[in-house]
């Protein structure tokens, strides 16, 4: 027997307003402690992909098990648990603008019902880890573009997830800040985290030994 | 808990201006509220003030003894609204007339010419005027009786005035409950959308339906208390300046204050959910 896949796609398909593919039979696993490439050009699918897999929209047809759970077929009841395993970083950031980073981090912990005592702890840990522990007094809008993300990547793995979506957290960065991202989530990954990284942009992946899923109009190209 | 009250105080601070503004309707709204209780409290009491003296007086034909005026008490105290009967004779009601107008009046007539007449008080809950006539018609029809008295104008117009009083206070109790619901429903829709990309984040890291809706509802509830709370405060305050110059004003019973402040509260609440629903949160 080998062990259960993090991630199971079974011909997946999203097909919006009965006629617009966004993805079409779509089928892929990963392993535990994978670190997976999602390549493909904008408006592939990726960001589908990724609102798939954690509950935001449903497959039109196929199964998404995460941890062998099926999370099409989740009541909206259920989806918050299996959010709670899952480390998202969103394309836009998405932190609050109002809140310092550390309150940003705070809200995430808070929200899903974590101690006051233990609070402080896992955030500054997770801080330290991207190395914005110096910072966690700022406003997102004082921090760099770069900064940012990393910001948005401690709040994504302050839960402990088993599973961390990155889409496109490189985008509108220079290539040194690109960089460091990446080296942040391969960290991370050593950890032991299952990572999926969406990106389209091929030149700075190129280099990365990892394994490699493309998306082209919707359906996974060969080869 | 605690996390919600955080937050939901937190927004309010952020939008001053709106938390401002609704905070300040609902204490119109309370305010008003607070009048018309306190006018129907009043209204209430002087009418009951003026209940507990209705009585009927049957006056007696001349020429009926003292034992068929016994006969008559007993008859009248078998009717079921009536409480006491007293019977006050001819030479009795001479003595309070003289009492009160004095010996002159009635020294050129040579006999008495006040009737022999029964005071008869009604049961506590028989003194509306429905009751009060229904009782004044049924004794006027006993033999013996010559004529029925009762304030029957003044009951008349005092129900009609606080029936009037107590359908104006219902109406506008339910139109400012309205209101409340409304405007808070509104505030919170505004708060929601300006909160959304929070309420987004925080179910994509799997916050549950309750913890994501919590700081709205209690956001909508502290409307509602702290409006309730001020409109209370200042309608009590012009009670008091109003009560210097008039002596024996009532205010609103503190049980009734304490439950307007809590349905204000409970309004809000439910402003909130009809906005959370609306937004498909519940």
């Amino acid at each position: 027997m080998t062990e259960q896949p993090i991630l199971e796609i079974d011909g997946v398909s999203k097909i919006y307003d009965g006629k617009w593919a966004a993805l079409q039979e779509v089928s892929l696993r990963l392993s535990r402690g994978e670190f997976a490439l999602l390549v493909g050009p904008c408006g592939a699918g990726k960001t589908t992909l990724m609102r798939l897999i954690c509950g935001q929209e449903r497959p039109t047809a196929g199964t998404i098990r995460v941890a062998g759970r099926d999370v099409g077929g989740m009541k909206n009841s259920q989806l918050p648990a299996l959010r709670r395993r899952l480390g998202i970083v969103f394309q836009d950031g998405k932190q609050l603008a109002d809140r310092t980073i550390f309150e940003n981090i705070a809200f995430v912990l808070r929200a899903t019902g974590t101690r006051k005592k233990e609070l402080t702890k896992r955030a500054v840990k997770a801080l330290t880890l991207v190395g914005l522990a110096h910072k966690s007094r700022c406003l997102p809008g004082q921090l760099s573009g770069g900064e940012q993300r990393k910001a948005a990547i401690a709040r994504a793995i302050v839960n402990k997830p088993f599973l961390l979506l990155a889409d496109e957290p490189t985008g509108n960065l220079d290539p040194a800040a690109s960089r460091e991202i990446l080296d942040l989530l391969t960290r991370i990954n050593r950890f032991g985290t299952t990572v999926l990284l969406a990106t389209h942009d091929t030149n700075l992946v190129r280099e990365l030994d990892h394994r490699r899923i493309e998306l082209l109009a919707g359906r996974l190209s060969q080869g | 808990m605690a996390y919600a009250l955080t937050e939901a105080l937190l927004a309010m601070r952020r939008s001053k201006l709106t938390a401002l503004a609704t905070i300040g309707s609902l204490t119109v709204f309370m305010f008003l509220l607070g009048l018309f209780l306190t006018l129907h409290t009043n209204l209430s009491a002087v009418a009951d003030g003026i209940r507990q003296r209705v009585q009927i007086e049957a006056f007696l034909a001349d020429g009926v003894g003292p034992e068929e005026a016994e006969e008559l008490t007993g008859q009248i105290a078998a009717l079921d609204p009536v409480e006491t009967v007293t019977y006050v004779d001819k030479d009795s009601a001479l003595a309070v007339f003289r009492e009160h107008f004095g010996d002159e009046t009635l020294q050129a007539l040579d006999h008495n010419p006040l009737p022999a007449s029964l005071k008869i008080e009604l049961r506590e809950n028989h003194r509306t005027f429905d009751r009060v006539e229904e009782a004044a018609r049924r004794i006027g029809e006993l033999a013996g009786v010559a004529e029925v008295e009762y304030g029957r104008r003044w009951l008349s117009r005092l129900d009609a005035l606080l029936s009037a009083v107590s359908l104006a206070t219902l109406a506008i109790s339910l139109i400012l409950a309205v209101c409340t619901v409304l405007l808070v429903a509104t505030t919170i829709r505004l708060a929601f959308h300006a909160r959304r990309q929070a309420v987004e984040i925080m179910q994509l890291v799997g916050a549950n339906r309750r913890l994501i809706t919590a700081p709205f509802l209690i956001e909508g509830a502290l409307y509602g208390l702290m409006g309730g709370l001020l409109g209370v405060i200042l309608a009590g305050l012009l009670f008091l300046a109003v009560s210097r110059y008039l002596a024996g004003l009532r205010f609103v019973p503190a049980p009734l204050l304490l439950g307007l402040v809590v349905l204000a509260m409970l309004l809000g609440a439910l402003g909130s959910l009809l906005s959370l629903r609306r937004a498909g949160w519940r």
